[in-house]
This record gives C-alpha cells, structure tokens and sequence, in this order.
C-alpha cells in the first residue's frame, strides 16, 4: 500500500491537451473518485497512473518513487476495466490467478489467496466458470477479484459499474466500499456519475476539461462548491441559478432577482456579500431541496415568493416543481400533499441560509 | 414477407381451381419455400460437385481401357507402386511444411502490419497481398525464371557469395524445397489478411489488462493473442491445408512433378497417370486418396472448434 502523488501533469495528444497539468496527493488508505463529463481527462490521468498512457509532462509518484517510466506490470497496481477485461479463455480461477502464474508465485499460495478473494466476494462457486457464463455483476467481481489476489500498493477502478444495470450497480458500490473496508488498499476510482463519486470517495476530485476544478469531501463538494461546474455537477437534481444583483433598502442587503422579487438577506449571508459591489452580474445559486411550499411559521432567512409551476414530477416521497423566474428554469421540492399542479401557483418559500451566490463571469462561487 | 414474394403464382394458378389452391398452400409453407429458394445452389451443387464426386468413384473401379469392372483392383495395383507411397509421403511434406510456413510467416507479418499506424495500413496491406492476387501460374512462371540453374537471378546473386550454382529444380531436395517456397510466398498472404482482422478483433483492454497483470511481450501473445486467435487458426490452417494438399498449378509449372517424380503430389501425379499416361481409372483412384485424408483433418481441426465455441 502506498500513496500516490501527481505534480504538475499534463497529457497532450498533438494538438489537444487532455490534461493540463495536475496536482493531486492520494494518502495511504485513502479512497478517491476522480468524477466529471465525458472528456474531462479523468479517464486519461487514471491510465497514466496505471501507466497505460505516458505522461506529456509533470511527475506520478507511487510510495514515493518516481513511476514516470516504469511499465504497468513494475508499478504493482491492480486496474478493474469498465468492460471487464477478463481473459475469456480462462476460468474465474485461472482469471484471478494470472498475475500470480506470472510472477511465479508458489502454487499453494496462490490457491489461498484466490480463495479468500472468492470469499471475500461471494463468487466462489464460479470459480470454475468461463467468463461468458457469469452476469454483470459476477464478470465485475471476478474483475475485482484479479484485482484483490495481486494485493497491489493501488487500485484503479475505470467506471467500472457502467455497464451494469441501475440496480445492480447500488449493488456493486456497497460491495466496492466493502471491499475497500477489508482491504484497505489505496484506491483510485474514475466515474461520470456524481452519485457514486459522492458514496464511496473519503475524497473527491471534480475535473472538467483537463483540470481539477475542486477536491474535498463529498459533503464539502456539495455544501461549498468552489465554483458553478461544481454547483451544477454535484446534486441531483441539479443547483439552480437565477440572476441576481445586490441592492441596498432601508439599510439592509437584498437580492434582487427580478422587477418584482427581492429578497432580504439573513444577517450572516448579508455580513458575507456586504463588500460586492452592487453592480456586477451575479447569480443566484440554490439547490432544489432549499425551495419548498411556504409554511405558515416561517424560519428567519427562509422567504415566500408566488410561482406558477410549469410542470410537476410526483416522486413519491416528494415532487419536483419547475417553474420560470427571469428566464431560468427553476426546481423546487414540495411535498407531496402540498397540492402541486401542472400550470397552477403554488406559494413557495427559499430557504436563504443555504443560498450561494456566484459571478456570472467567472463562475467562481463568492 | 414469402408469401407476397410469391403473390404473382396467384394468376398463374387461378386456370386449374383443384391446382391453384394445392400450389398456394405448399407455397405457404416456409420449408418449401426456403427449399426453392436454395434450389438453384443445390442444383449446382448435384451438377458440380456430387455427380463428380459419384463419377470419379464409378470410374476407380474400372480397368484402363474402361470397359470392365475390376473393383479394387486399381487400388490393389497403387498399394505395390513406391511412385505411390512417395507421392504420399511428399503430399503430405509438401501441405504440412508450406501450412506452417505459411501460417508462420502470416501471424509474423500480420503483427508488423498491426502496429503500422492506421493511416498507412491500408497502402501496406495493399502490396503485401499482391502475391495472392496474382494468377499463381503466372507467378509460378516468374519463379521458374528465377530458378534457372545457369542465368537465374537467385544463382547469379549467390554467386557473388561464392554459394552455388544451386540446382533448384534439378535435386530432389531442393526441388522440394522450390515448390515449398513458391507456395508459401502465394498463401502467406491470406494468412496474414486472415490474422490481421482476427488481430484487430482482440479487445484492447485485454493487452492493458495483461500488461497490468505483468505479462511480457511474449506472454502477451502466448496468453491472450493465441488463445482470442485459436478459432480463426483452426479454420484458416483446416482451409489451407485442404487446398494445399489439392495444390496442382505450382508444382505442375515448377517441376511437373520431378526430377524422378520427387515433388510429385496428389494432383500432379494423378494428373500424369490419367490424363498424360492415359489411365483415368487409375488417376482417379489417385485423386480419391485425398479425400479420406482430408476428411480426418477436418474432422478433428472443426470438433476442436465447436468445442471451443461451447466453451466461450
């Protein structure tokens, strides 16, 4: 087990940078998700830790050696694939045992080792299968478990549950974070899905076109996102933004959002934004749990406001409203008796003690 | 979808009412169907290929001049003949060493060609199948050319090395050898037109996860390459093998079989009994003996097949 540390790296094909010089320490132990869109570079600066792509510039620390140009096979890391990538001639055994065979590893040890692995992840009554006779699920077990019996310094996951059904991926996170309880082994893990970045990560690292856009812990992620990507990438459904500016009335800080709705902000956020100017372009940053019906006994920050809802999205335990405020498209969660309809006003409520406010130009949250 | 393809029977058969509805209702079923269908393919099968078959065995039993039934006897008459079992032997010298060669000499080049960039691929694909595009009669004749004992270019070249003049055609030996190399140079690029596809089918993740696993190169291609390739190795090596063994154009131009009968093979040998020394019945029998032989390579080379296919 060891830590892995990147300084400065950067990926470039021809023209493109794919990855535009990344710093990143991963402790001992620790369990990071590397999440954002499609092309964000996160895949990339993965196999460049894994040592399947080659490093453009900057310097990939593993213990603390320098790895820049050692081969996969000399790193002693373990990768699982998001298609798998078992050997399809081979049984589960002869699968999680490759590596093993490969480094001559005595015969008795490594029977033990791919025993406790099945074990450990319920998979050995399949050890004498062939890959194209196991499900999903089964196929990505016996990926972790080739992983597990080579018991490396890292792990690198690569969207590994994106082939697998919703159900069964809620599945195969539990068990990952399991595993990881067990094993302890530093992990690295790359996804596009903010849900399973925000449930298994000790940290995670938000990247969006090559570059680190914020690395915290998924409740720092979701309570104080850095900037808008951040905002908008982390919760589901997403922050909502409305523009705003700041005036001052009667010697209080309001939030303007529209000719006809102003918001009178709570002590602490007025003391924070007291400096902006009043002028600039600012939006108004709220995630969907912080608009809800208005109640009658209100709690200070939390204002009303009228809407007419646009559409409803009844979800059982509560719906989703969506509704136009200059322009944005604005959701809101209600509860489910609180009678919303397609097309009808409902008074709402924003809960202002949540609120974040941004620069419409830089995007960086303030 | 069948039955309106066969609407226009409908006219036809509305002169005859009993006829008519008897037509529509074997038009309707699907076997019929499909059996007209593939009749034209079973005629030319029945034409080309069974009625020759039948034939060539009618013919193997009867005397030279085809006018009595011996039964065995033109068998009975190979079995004494040495021209006979060393036409066996160099078949099955001549099929197994150019396969192997050939299926070499493919995986080998086919690798090279794998890694040029995709940009230039094509161009090099290209000019690497020229001699398989060619007309091997003609190809042969080049070759023939270039094996002259007195003004060949091989020889002349050599020479400068102080090597020859070798008697390329002229010693049993290298005859062999000739014919060997002419056809692995004319099937070497089937071979590697074959891997090339096979290799471009192996998952990418399949190397990066071997390579993770620590596999070398060669464990590289012992471990994933050759086992992902086994199938297409079965079926081009079974092809190759059959037409190899039935092989007639480029020993025929090379050496029409000799010196002293030394490169005869099936074909060839059949081919100078039957139609050259006039005995059909007993060319005939000749050809015959490579069916049996042929039968039980494809047998075990397509079992191994299925059973790989149930097992992945």
């Amino acid at each position: 087990m060891a830590d892995v540390s990147l300084r400065k790296v950067v990926k470039r094909y021809d023209e493109v940078e794919a990855v535009r010089g990344i710093d990143l320490d991963i402790a001992d132990h620790e369990f990071v998700v590397l999440v954002g869109p499609s092309g964000c570079g996160k895949s990339t600066t993965l196999r460049m830790i894994a040592g399947l792509e080659d490093i453009s510039d900057g310097d990939i620390m593993i213990g603390g050696d320098v790895v820049n140009d050692v081969p996969p096979k000399d790193r002693d890391i373990a990768m699982v694939f998001q298609n798998y990538a078992l050997y399809p001639h081979m049984t589960v055994a002869e699968n999680m045992s490759f590596g093993l065979r490969l480094k001559n590893y005595p015969k008795a040890e490594i029977k033990s080792r791919v025993t406790e692995a099945a074990r450990m992840l319920d998979i050995t009554d399949l050890i004498d299968r062939k890959p194209k006779q196991l499900s999903g699920g089964q196929r990505q077990r016996v990926a972790m478990g080739r992983a597990i019996v080579r018991n490396p310094k890292v792990f690198l996951f690569d969207e590994p549950l994106s082939n697998l059904d919703a159900k069964l991926r809620v599945q195969m996170r539990i068990e990952i974070k399991k595993v990881h309880q067990k094993v302890r082994t530093t992990t690295v893990y790359v996804t596009h899905d903010q849900v399973e970045a925000m449930t298994l990560a000790d940290r995670v690292v938000v990247m969006n076109h090559g570059r680190i856009e914020q690395i915290g812990t998924p409740n720092e992620l979701y309570h104080k996102p850095a900037t808008r990507f951040v905002a908008s990438f982390i919760g589901s459904p997403a922050m909502n933004f409305v523009p705003c500016r700041l005036e001052d009335v009667g010697g209080k800080l309001n939030v303007r959002l529209t000719d006809r709705l102003a918001f009178a902000l709570p002590p602490a956020r007025a003391a924070r934004y007291q400096a902006l100017s009043r002028t600039d372009r600012l939006l108004l940053g709220i995630r969907p749990e912080h608009v809800m019906e208005a109640r009658p006994h209100a709690e200070p920050g939390v204002e009303p406001f009228d809407a007419v809802l646009d559409v409803t999205e009844p979800m059982g335990m509560e719906t989703l409203v969506y509704f136009t405020l200059e322009g944005s498209q604005v959701c809101g969660r209600v509860s489910p008796n609180a009678g919303a309809q397609d097309g009808s006003p409902l008074r709402l409520a924003v809960d202002l003690n949540n609120m974040h406010l941004l620069n419409e130009v830089t995007g960086a949250v303030l | 979808m069948v039955d309106v393809a066969f609407q226009p029977n409908r006219t036809a058969a509305a002169q005859s009412g009993r006829r008519r509805v008897g037509l529509r209702n074997a038009l309707r079923r699907k076997s019929m169907s499909a059996f007209l269908m593939t009749l034209p393919l079973i005629l030319l099968i029945a034409i080309l290929v069974i009625y020759p078959a039948l034939y060539s065995l009618h013919l193997a039993t009867l005397n030279k001049a085809m006018t009595k039934f011996v039964g065995f006897g033109n068998f009975e008459f190979l079995f004494k003949r040495e021209t006979f079992w060393l036409v066996v032997k160099q078949s099955c010298i001549f099929a197994i060493s150019a396969v192997i060669f050939k299926a070499l000499i493919g995986f080998i080049v086919a690798h090279f060609v794998h890694n040029v960039p995709a940009n230039k691929q094509r161009k090099w694909r290209g000019m690497l199948l020229v001699p398989w595009v060619i007309p091997p009669a003609m190809s042969t004749l080049a070759w023939l050319w270039l094996f002259d004992p007195s003004y060949s270019a091989f020889n002349y070249t050599l020479s400068f090395f102080g090597i020859g003049p070798i008697p390329w055609t002229g010693d049993a030996m290298w005859a062999r050898f000739s014919v060997i190399l002419v056809n692995v140079w004319y099937g070497a690029p089937f071979f590697m037109i074959m891997y090339l596809a096979a290799l471009k089918s192996v998952p990418e993740q399949l190397y990066e996860a071997a390579a993770i696993d620590g596999a070398n190169w060669w464990q590289r291609i012992w471990y994933v390459t050759l086992p992902m390739m086994r199938n297409i190795i079965a079926i081009t090596t079974l092809f190759s093998l059959i037409v190899t063994f039935a092989n007639f154009d480029i020993v025929r131009i090379l050496t029409a079989g000799g010196p002293l009968d030394h490169t005869h093979i099936f074909a060839t040998w059949a081919f100078r009994v039957g139609i050259e020394g006039s005995d059909i019945p007993l060319g005939a029998s000749v050809s015959l003996f490579m069916v049996p032989i042929l039968a039980v390579a494809a047998i075990f080379i397509l079992r191994d097949i299925t059973k790989r296919g149930n097992e992945s």
